[in-house]
């Protein structure tokens, strides 16, 4: 083909008939995409805004499918106060197990039991975007810390999704405690970039300012790399404070501790329960023992000031 | 009690799809400027390549919107953008461009290679059949149409080339115009997606020119890569320079997002951006084509440089378009941290459906030079007007 920038050719001018009929198909698809256009818009478009306003007529007539945690305890009181007092509280039944309307109006549509290891890691695998003080996990660290070896176990093999952690007071009416701070619930994975006195940092709250003893204790005992927290859960209410709980439910202990037949021995040791009161008792076991009662050398010493507070 | 719900990042929303997305786009500005550089400009060695590279425009351009599609969940709603537009919507605008720029190429098309249809129409059998209606039953040639349809089509290719950078620095736009997202966030991404969008289309015509004349085993045009090598080194060291000017912008501006972004480049995306996009995919091919425009070199040598750059240079812009979708994504709203992605190769909006996509052009340009000769220098079927 002949370039354009080249010289035309010497001949007659040029013929441009045979075009016509092209611009008038496209001016005529022009036509037909308005045409259609305003035949698509609805009619009620532009009536209260920029939307359709019938939607909002058909948004009105429209049932919830969630019904709200109040639905639920109506048959499930048993759960539903279980559920109220632990960590998941807050947690609405339905966002784990779905919409509950049709199961409402008939039972036989069950509900999904919620107990696959993506269930629970959809809030509480470790992601460093979220705040450090939220419990989040990174799977296989999580299992190699409490020698789990099958790496399909269902988190719900130890954390009841109803009681995950078996707090033995209510959340709810637990103590009231200042806002715990450390350097990881802000700076994850980068804490060693931090610098030690940044200008204009938010005052930073240790567990160590205030139980020095405690702390110091709890460096030399055997559970030294547990942080506080994990046994005195720390839940933040608002800006200043949150609720904090001593968990001495020996189910809590059996967690970690629990004999199962999906744990080794390469994590910690491992006890049945409460076969293990008979084990180590040479009188009648007394089933309401706890946990710390024996073995609170292991964590840390006791001080005047931190029993009277019963933290 | 509080709840915690933010930032609940864990998948990456936009997916190796929308990685596609902008690069087939880009394809489509660059072979269509190669096409505008013979048309309008007169770079008569380019005349070889000239209807291939119109062509690849053509059906790049058609396949540029489906992985758009394929990444909604009703892609029957996605017009519904363009008949209630809204300036909130950025979207809408790709849609007019999109339609208006693909008018023009149709039309274009459709004149350069009106003679062909004529050729073919008078012969027998469903092709000739469709030429005949490809050209309105209208069979009438002679020189005054011929003429027409040459200042038609330099008209077409003027407008052309202003709409095809409009297309792809909207596209540019549609990502550089989102200011929540520090990694996209800057204007000089308009002009990095033209650019890097003439690169990967010279790229794919030099890739897929030699790659049907080695099958066929047809003489290449040296005038003519060689040509195309020159463009594809002028254009290719403006688009790294902006890139890399980006990166030093982010850097000097110490601004709040910069940790976060510095520590995105060092650690998610030093492999696929510091090492791959920059060291090996631009490095390399910037070297062979300075070695095949500075120096004198054999033919074969030039040739291989040219291909091999080329093809380098492919892979680049996608590592380009890679970095900057998925990459944006990786960075926490929070700033705090990144999340991961690497596509399944079986999902919807897979590694294999990404395949399929991109693969399509490819067939449907065969079928394509089956009808009419995509290059009628050399396979003796075309009738030269």
């Amino acid at each position: 083909m002949r370039s354009p920038s080249e010289p035309p050719e010497s001949g007659p001018p040029p013929d441009y008939r045979h075009a016509y009929p092209v611009f008038l198909i496209m001016g005529g698809l022009l036509v037909v995409a308005l045409a259609v256009r305003a035949w698509l818009v609805p009619e009620t478009f532009g009536e209260f805004g920029y939307y359709r306003g019938a939607a909002l007529d058909e948004a009105k007539v429209r049932t919830s499918r969630y019904l709200g945690r109040q639905a639920c305890a109506e048959c499930h009181d048993d759960v539903a106060a279980l559920h109220a007092k632990d960590a998941h509280g807050s947690v609405e039944c339905e966002t784990c197990h779905g919409p509950g309307s049709a199961h409402v109006e008939d039972a036989e549509n069950v509900l999904p039991r919620a107990d696959r290891q993506q269930d629970c890691l959809v809030c509480h695998r470790r992601l460093d975007a979220r705040p450090g003080s939220f419990p989040q996990i990174d799977r296989d660290e999580h299992f190699r810390l409490v020698g789990v070896t099958n790496a399909a176990t269902a988190c719900v093999r130890c954390h009841s999704g109803h009681e995950p952690l078996f707090m033995n007071k209510d959340l709810r009416t637990a103590r009231l405690h200042p806002l715990i701070h450390a350097c990881g619930d802000c700076h994850l994975g980068r804490q060693d970039q931090t610098l030690k006195q940044p200008a204009g940092h938010p005052q930073i709250f240790q567990c160590s300012y205030c139980h020095a003893d405690v702390s110091a204790s709890a460096a030399k005992a055997e559970h030294h790399a547990i942080a506080c927290t994990t046994c005195h859960l720390f839940i933040k209410e608002n800006a200043f404070s949150g609720r904090i709980v001593r968990d001495t439910d020996p189910r809590f202990c059996l967690l970690c501790h629990g004999q199962a037949d999906f744990r080794s021995q390469d994590g910690p040791p491992l006890i049945t329960w409460p076969g293990h009161l008979a084990d180590v008792s040479e009188e009648t076991p007394d089933p309401t023992r706890a946990c710390v009662d024996c073995h609170q050398d292991q964590i840390h010493d006791l001080f005047e000031k931190e029993v009277s507070h019963g933290l | 009690m509080m709840n915690f719900v933010f930032p609940n990042e864990l998948r990456v929303t936009w997916t190796v799809m929308i990685v596609l997305y902008p690069y087939i786009t880009g394809l489509v500005a660059g072979a269509f400027i190669v096409s505008s550089l013979y048309h309008v400009f007169g770079r008569e060695e380019l005349r070889p390549i000239a209807r291939f590279s119109l062509a690849s425009a053509f059906v790049f351009l058609l396949f540029a919107p489906l992985p758009l599609l394929m990444h909604l969940g009703h892609p029957e709603r996605a017009f519904n953008i363009m008949i209630t537009p809204h300036f909130t919507s950025a979207m809408a605008g790709f849609g007019y461009i999109y339609s208006a720029y693909l008018l023009v190429v149709v039309l274009e098309l459709w004149f350069v290679l009106r003679s062909d249809f004529l050729a073919r129409a008078r012969g027998r059998g469903p092709v000739a059949w469709l030429c005949r209606s490809l050209v309105l039953f209208n069979l009438h040639e002679s020189p005054a149409t011929r003429e027409a349809d040459h200042r038609i089509v330099k008209f077409l290719a003027g407008l052309g080339i202003p709409m095809a950078c409009t297309l792809h620095g909207y596209v540019g736009f549609l990502f550089g115009s989102l200011k929540a997202n520090p990694w996209w966030s800057t204007p000089l991404m308009f002009v990095i997606f033209i650019f890097s969008a003439i690169v990967s289309g010279i790229s794919v015509l030099i890739f897929h020119y030699f790659v049907v004349f080695w099958i066929n085993r047809w003489k290449v045009n040296g005038a003519c890569v060689r040509s195309l090598g020159r463009y594809l080194w002028g254009f290719m060291m403006v688009a790294v320079a902006l890139e890399l000017l980006e990166i030093l912008s982010i850097t000097y501006e110490q601004t709040d997002k910069t940790e976060v972004l510095n520590t995105l480049i060092r650690t998610k995306l030093f492999m696929s951006y510091v090492v791959l996009q920059f060291l090996v995919f631009s490095l390399v091919p910037f070297l062979m084509l300075a070695v095949h425009a500075l120096f004198r070199v054999r033919e074969r040598v030039a040739h291989a440089l040219i291909w091999t750059s080329a093809t380098m240079l492919l892979v680049q812009v996608l590592l380009m378009r890679w970095n900057v979708v998925v990459g944006g994504q990786l960075v926490s709203k929070s700033m705090r941290g990144f999340t991961s992605y690497f596509p399944g190769v079986w999902e919807k909006e897979g590694l294999l459906t990404a395949a399929i996509i991109f693969t399509m052009p490819f067939l449907i340009l065969y079928v394509f030079h089956r009808i009419v000769p995509l290059f009628p220098d050399v396979d003796g079927r075309s009738k030269q007007p």
